[in-house]
């Protein structure tokens, strides 16, 4: 579907529209996003303090669909990937939120081994499902067909680590920026990918040593049949991240998550590299979310892009939307920042002091002490995220200053009353999809919103 | 072109400070199999003018680090000459080379293991003030006849000496105080000075400072740390405790300490936010307003180079591609690995339609360069023999592509087994030309005109010669690029040069020649 389209499809019940009725059922059933995140919460405790590295994001990642989160360092945006990994270490812990991926051949692999956890919700209704799974539930089945699972998803957030490490590798492959942590140093690279082939796809033998050459070749690496055989440090970098995208497609993933997957190579191996993600996503129909703090690689890549800043999406838009017309004074910044944006200034423009570190549930709007349009109510009230205007369905920030066809009182008084009413937490029926970008943007994250309304109490269950 | 740019060359004209001539620098790998030296900088000349901001670029490998630290002489030049204010520094030894450092200092990219993480801010700032010394107190005397100067910490001014070189000026009066001049660099006051004057045939001039040296390199360091942004409370904290960006300042303060004329900036801001990176390029220009320092900046960073450099250098396996002022070479490049270069940045802007140029494969060991030009083996640009200029571009693609992978099997990175193999004299991977051919030229029909020098070709690979098969390749479609190595043609009125046989008369301009194929219409 193209981006188009979906700005239309959710322009049509706009922002702010919470009932969405039968039109909004329909929309979901027929696309829903390959993966969902709502309201994540990832903090690290330390003795000294707590960092709440990720503080309530969500966002929606359809089938081919590239989904970028753009952040500097602290931002939360490496986090981010780590929690729909499961790859989030001690001291760190998911506090809460919910990650749904509706991968199909997770799902069905996933339902057959953990039978036992898995729920059937077929024909139940999203509200009530919380009567249909038992506590410790993380596969819903949604559909069957000849008695395998057809639709439905997985709850990372609920999954065991057992269940996780299938995901990783399975349905959901992610690339490094140091290609050497994917790569083991003592085996072969054609050995490598072999070893993923059978796990996932049950090849053994000449079979798979074609395959592996096959994948070599998709990735465009030149003398497959020789490159088989040799180790990783005979890889040059742009190589060896070829190389570990290969090991990656043998996983058949529905997925890919790319952690600053270029920013340790040079630019022509970059470009190299990019122009390769985007054939193979065409190809594959792969969802991709893409990393980076380099705001021209996200240009190139992202459909949709995610601004992070101190642990919450701060604004959301389609690519050519947030670099046109961005809205959020902190993106503004960002992009001012970039060198060759003024070229008749004589000094680049800049961003006053620094990121700070989110150690407290935010009652403020973090960007405030940097803002140049920092106003009394940006130290009182937490920002939301809302459509930018009456028109926007797309483009949500979290800043008071919008929706910005609304009179200052009037803005600063819907975010006073989204946030108070996810803060509340009082098992009312909002405080499961979070405070959000994706609450008030569109039918299907309403949807899902309103719908699931009886679940939240259980969210979170999935981390200590 | 911009009018600032004009303005700075007309400032900066001519006035050379850095003239690189004819530089080298090898590093000998003695290793398994004794082999080439790496040939990181390779006949290098260019030269630097007083104020200016020259930047270097190219990727990794490419050598740019390894000039920038023979510049400052971290680095042993092989052969060539550096000369600095027109002396030679790769000659200098002992403390003429000590003396010289104080000139130029450099500025790393990872200000994490730069610092020394025992030592405070303070401290990491006033090392090199300790090390020489700092400041000397250098007394120039100006009067008649023959003058001595008399002092505990002071000494005396190389005759003729200036700027830096001169700390504190007397000018004996008659009969009454004499005039005292101090350079404002130089944290000492007029109140905390006596001096003497004594007439006895010549004069001699006794200079007390009331201060100590520690104090007045704590006091530098102070004012060296605001002047970088940083605070009087940093000096006790160690680098630790600071974010990356005040990191790179304490880095920045510590480089200009010792009040160095030239500094090298070794990717500066590679590793900062872009907000970060903002703040600490209008500091470093803002400092060279303020100490009329000339930077040569070494960045991978295309944008960030073409705001801040005046000139830009783009370098290649240890050549300099192309040379010359900035918003020149990035409106109008003339090499085409300059073209292949702008062309892989990813711009901030998805609307953007520009056509990329997109380079196949790595860049040669710069143990092995090829011969002929530096690019040969990856410019989408090369020449082709007269006879295959019309041959259809896929074609000729192709035909590289295979003679890439033939290259790509002579690497110095063989495995041990493999050579053991070869050496018996066993086939290993001499084994599936076939294959190869079949990858390389799928979907293509070879015109008769190249059939048969690449079915030569293979037949060599099967009897397993190799290198024969290379050679018969680079004969037949071979050209100039494959053999010579280009001259340094200059491509505008400004002077920039580029690194290319294309520049000839007979042949298509490299920007001739992608207009009419890549970036076609
Ligand atoms: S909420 Fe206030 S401080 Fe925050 S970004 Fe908006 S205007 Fe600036
Ligand atoms: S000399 Fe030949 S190979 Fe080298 S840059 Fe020019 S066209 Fe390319």
């Amino acid at each position: 579907m193209a981006a188009d389209d979906r700005a239309t499809d959710r322009a049509r019940t706009g922002p702010g529209g919470r009932d969405r009725g039968p039109d909004g059922d329909a929309l979901r059933t027929v696309e829903r996003p390959t993966l969902s995140v709502r309201n994540l919460q990832t903090a690290f405790f330390t003795d000294k303090e707590t960092i709440r590295a990720v503080d309530g994001i969500g966002f929606d990642v359809r089938e081919g669909e590239t989904v970028g989160i753009v952040g500097e360092s602290g931002s939360g945006k490496s986090v981010t990937a780590r929690s729909i990994m499961g790859l989030v270490d001690s001291p760190g812990h998911v506090l809460e939120g919910s990650i749904e991926f509706r991968g199909r051949a997770t799902l069905r692999r996933l339902a057959d081994r953990f039978s036992g956890r898995t729920a059937d919700v077929a024909g139940v209704e999203e509200a009530d499902r919380a009567g249909a799974a038992d506590d410790d539930d993380f596969v819903f089945v949604e559909e069957w067909d000849d008695g395998e699972p057809a639709a439905g998803y997985v709850e990372i957030t609920r999954a065991p680590e057992k269940a996780r490490r299938r995901l990783r590798g399975g349905g959901i492959a992610m690339i490094f920026q140091d290609p050497l942590t994917s790569l083991n140093p003592v085996y072969t690279v054609g050995n490598q990918i072999k070893e993923a082939l059978r796990l996932h796809q049950g090849l053994k033998g000449s079979a798979a040593t074609d395959e592996a050459v096959n994948l070599l070749e998709a990735v465009s690496i030149p003398d497959a049949h020789r490159r088989v055989t040799e180790y990783p440090h005979q890889f040059s970098g742009g190589m060896r991240q070829r190389a570990v995208i290969a090991m990656a497609l043998a996983c058949e993933p529905d997925l890919l998550i790319c952690d600053e997957p270029t920013t340790a190579l040079d630019v022509t191996i970059q470009a190299q590299i990019l122009e390769l993600l985007g054939d193979i996503q065409e190809e594959r129909g792969l969802s991709i979310v893409f990393i980076t703090h380099d705001m021209g690689v996200i240009a190139e890549i992202a459909d949709r892009v995610n601004v992070m800043y101190a642990g919450e999406i701060v604004e959301t838009a389609a690519a050519p939307e947030l670099f046109g017309d961005p809205k959020h004074p902190y993106t503004r910044g960002l992009l001012e920042s970039i060198p060759g944006r003024h070229p008749d200034d004589d000094r680049l423009r800049t961003i006053e002091g620094d990121v700070p570190t989110p150690n407290a549930p935010p009652t403020d709007c973090r960007f405030a002490p940097r803002c140049p349009e920092a106003f009394a109510e940006c130290e009182t009230v937490h920002p939301v995220s809302v459509a930018v205007n009456d028109d926007a369905g797309d483009h949500t920030a979290a800043c008071l200053l919008y929706p910005e066809d609304r009179s200052r009182e009037e803005s600063v008084e819907t975010h006073r009353a989204r946030d108070a009413s996810y803060a509340g937490g009082d098992g009312g029926g909002e405080s499961g999809s979070g405070r959000d970008a994706a609450g008030e943007t569109g039918p299907t994250e309403a949807g899902t919103e309103t719908s699931e309304g009886g679940e939240p109490a259980r969210r979170g269950g999935g981390q200590p | 072109m911009s009018e600032t740019v004009q303005r700075r060359e007309r400032t900066t004209a001519d006035e050379t400070l850095v003239d690189i001539d004819g530089l080298r620098t090898y590093y000998e790998e003695g290793g398994l199999f004794g082999g080439a030296p790496v040939k990181a900088v390779d006949d290098v000349s260019l030269s630097i003018r007083r104020g200016e901001t020259l930047g270097l670029v190219g990727e990794s490998g490419c050598g740019k680090t390894t000039l920038g630290r023979t510049l400052v002489q971290l680095e042993r030049a092989t052969a060539g000459a550096v000369r600095f204010e027109g002396t030679d520094i790769t000659e200098l030894s002992g403390s003429d080379l000590k003396a010289w450092r104080r000139s130029a200092q450099i500025v790393f990219q990872d200000p994490e293991s730069s610092l020394n993480q025992r030592m405070t801010v303070g401290e990491i700032v006033r090392e090199p003030l300790d090390v020489h010394d700092w400041p000397t107190l250098a007394v120039a005397v100006h009067a008649e006849g023959e003058t001595r100067v008399r002092g505990e910490l002071v000494t005396v001014a190389e005759p003729g000496a200036t700027g830096h070189g001169v700390d504190i000026t007397v000018r004996p009066a008659d009969g009454g105080e004499p005039d005292v001049e101090i350079r404002e660099a130089v944290p000492v006051d007029r109140s905390e000075l006596t001096v003497d004057v004594e007439r006895d045939g010549g004069t001699t001039v006794t200079v007390d400072v009331n201060k100590s040296k520690a104090r007045m390199r704590r006091q530098h360091v102070r004012a060296l740390l605001e002047t970088v942004g940083l605070r009087e409370e940093h000096y006790y904290r160690y680098p630790h405790q600071f974010s990356g960006g005040q990191r790179q300042r304490v880095g920045i303060a510590r480089a200009l300490s010792l009040e160095p004329e030239f500094v090298v900036l070794d990717e500066p801001v590679s590793a900062l936010d872009v907000s970060v990176q903002a703040k600490i390029l209008n500091l470093l220009e803002n400092l060279q307003d303020e100490f009329g320092l000339t930077y040569l900046f070494i960045a991978h960073d295309l944008s960030v180079v073409r705001h801040i450099c005046d000139r830009v250098a783009v370098m290649y396996l240890g050549n300099i591609m192309e040379i010359g002022p900035t918003e020149e070479l990035f409106e109008s490049p003339g090499n085409p690995y300059t073209h292949a270069l702008l062309s892989a940045i990813p711009e901030p802007d998805p609307t953007s339609e520009k056509e990329r140029l997109t380079l196949r494969g790595t860049p040669p060991s710069p143990r092995n360069p090829p011969a002929g030009c530096p690019f040969t083996t990856r410019c989408p640009a090369k020449i082709r023999p007269e006879q295959y200029r019309e041959l259809d571009d896929e074609v000729w693609e192709r035909i590289e592509v295979l003679r890439k992978v033939l290259r790509e099997r002579e690497r110095a990175d063989q495995s041990l087994s493999e050579r053991v193999q070869e050496l018996l004299g066993l086939e290993t991977r001499f084994s599936d030309i076939e294959e190869i051919h079949a990858e390389v030229f799928e979907g293509i029909d070879l015109p008769a005109a190249v059939r048969q020098p690449i079915e030569r070709a293979e037949q060599h690979v099967r009897d397993g010669e190799e290198a024969a098969a290379r050679e018969h390749l680079r004969e037949e479609f071979g050209s100039e690029c494959d053999t010579a190595m280009p001259d340094h043609h200059e491509v505008s009125d400004s002077g920039r040069t580029s690194l290319c046989h294309r520049h000839k008369p007979e042949y298509e301009s490299p920007g001739e020649y992608f207009d009419r194929t890549v970036f076609r219409g």
